[in-house]
């Protein structure tokens, strides 16, 4: 990161520069993590606003980084215990847009389709784990961290979650 | 490409279509702005307040900010068959015009084969939209249908399309209700596709709510999707009163369509919920218990 050191932003330097850094990524991991787009952007808004509250303990961009991706990690979490009444009811009265896109021909497309809906259908930890690792690309160590367990318990969210979406890879 | 290479592409690809509001940094500086002004400067707060809400107000001119999630009312079904059955995509062509397809969901009986309950529907009961139409006459019937791999035959007793929108409302129908992409008019037709979405649906089309839906517990779950990044939204109360007039900002949905969703409190009453984008409106008329 070409700002360091940055013991010196005060909290609107800190959340400008982490917001050029980060923001799109996270509300694109937000998006992943939900079952729908609409409030990602919300839930990565109050990650940095809640940053900005806590930059004089945090006085780190590394640290900071962990701190949103757990916040954003909890945000979708607590966002989709609340809307789980609300998925019901919207899996009952209005079927998904009844894409993958035949239209487009293309099977990459209906592939990528496939595998994203089959990762938005697993347990939230296991998708948490998965995102976490083939998207954000992070270490174990550090997926840990942002879900708040033992690297053991992402080892097995991550195995179960690969385990489960085998029977869908295999078919494509 | 191994599974987890597989995985990799498919999420890089799914969150590359996801785009960020240009005014995000704003809206959270307002936000922060807010804080301080509250926790540093308690006497001068109401100004700073004041300053903040008036930064949101501008920079934020289209963003309806939709409400926080709640579990929505339950909304009544549609259509006043079965309850407990699935509810299907039946495509039509409107609104209004003749040469493009505006979509509804209808239910059906629970165990029905569901390609034949959406053509069904699709020749034999009318849209819930008057505005909406079938392009084929009136009489089609199903005789039978067959599914081999990715090809659904439906055997019309020898009737053809008698447009080309007519041959894609049908293939839209049935693809949505098979999940496959191939559709053959009769067991010597050539299978057709869907033709591109763009050239195909309706500029805009107003999901949710349906024609004629009744809501309770005054909340609108709006649903909006369309050919553009933005749209207009109307909600005008029947017999006069406050209307709402709103730009809704399209985004993500499906590759070429974009979509908008929010929530609103509605004191009880009938509305016209009307979406505008390119000159093309959808309506339809919601009661609010």
């Amino acid at each position: 990161m070409a700002e360091r050191p940055s013991i010196e932003w005060d909290a609107d330097q800190a959340v400008t520069h982490l917001f050029g850094a980060h923001y799109r990524a996270m509300v694109r991991l937000a998006s992943l993590l939900l079952h729908e787009r609409g409030i990602a952007e919300e839930i990565v808004q109050d990650a940095y606003v809640r940053l900005h509250a806590r930059w004089h303990k945090l006085r780190d961009p590394d640290k900071a980084l962990a701190y949103l991706r757990v916040a954003v990690v909890n945000g979708c979490r607590s966002a989709l215990r609340h809307r789980r009444v609300v998925d019901a009811h919207l899996a009952a009265s209005r079927p998904p847009m009844d894409v993958p896109s035949a239209e487009s021909g293309a099977l990459d497309l209906l592939t990528q389709a496939a595998v994203v809906d089959a990762i938005r259908r697993l347990p939230t930890r296991q998708r948490e784990a998965i995102v976490l690792r083939y998207y954000v690309d992070l270490s174990e160590a550090e997926i840990a961290e942002a879900m708040g367990v033992s690297r053991g318990a992402v080892k097995s969210h991550a195995a179960r979650a690969v385990a489960a979406l085998r029977p869908i890879l295999e078919r494509l | 490409m191994t599974p987890e290479e597989t995985i990799r592409r498919a999420l890089e690809a799914e969150a590359s279509t996801v785009e960020v509001r240009p005014d995000a940094l704003a809206a959270i500086r307002a936000r922060t702005r807010r804080r301080r002004a509250r926790g540093w400067v308690t006497w001068g707060a109401g100004l700073a307040v004041a300053a903040a809400v008036a930064v949101t107000i501008l920079v934020l001119p289209d963003a309806p900010r939709p409400d926080p999630p709640r579990p929505a009312a339950p909304t009544a079904a549609p259509t006043p068959t079965p309850a407990a059955g699935p509810l299907l995509a039946v495509y039509y062509v409107g609104p209004r015009r003749d040469d493009a397809l505006v979509r509804e969901f209808h239910r059906v009986a629970p165990g029905s084969d569901a390609v034949r309950a959406a053509l069904t529907l699709m020749f034999g009961t009318a849209p819930l939209d008057p505005d909406y139409a079938s392009a084929w006459p009136a009489g089609t019937t199903v005789r039978g249908v067959s599914v081999a791999g990715e090809v659904v035959t439906v055997d019309l007793g020898g009737a053809t399309a008698p447009s080309a929108i007519a041959a894609q409302q049908l293939v839209w129908t049935v693809t949505a209700a098979s999940g496959r992409p191939g559709v053959r008019i009769g067991p010597d037709g050539e299978v057709l596709r869907r033709a591109p979405a763009v050239d195909t649906l309706a500029p805009v089309w107003l999901i949710n709510p349906q024609q004629g839906e009744v809501v309770r517990g005054g909340r609108l779950d709006v649903h909006v999707a369309g050919f553009g990044s933005t749209a207009r939204l109307e909600i005008v109360p029947d017999g006069g009163g406050e209307s709402i007039r709103q730009d809704l900002t399209l985004r993500g949905g499906s590759p070429a369509q974009r979509e908008a969703q929010l929530t609103l409190s509605l004191p009880p009453g009938r509305y016209t919920v009307t979406v505008t984008l390119a000159g093309v409106s959808d309506d339809h008329t919601v009661v609010v218990e």
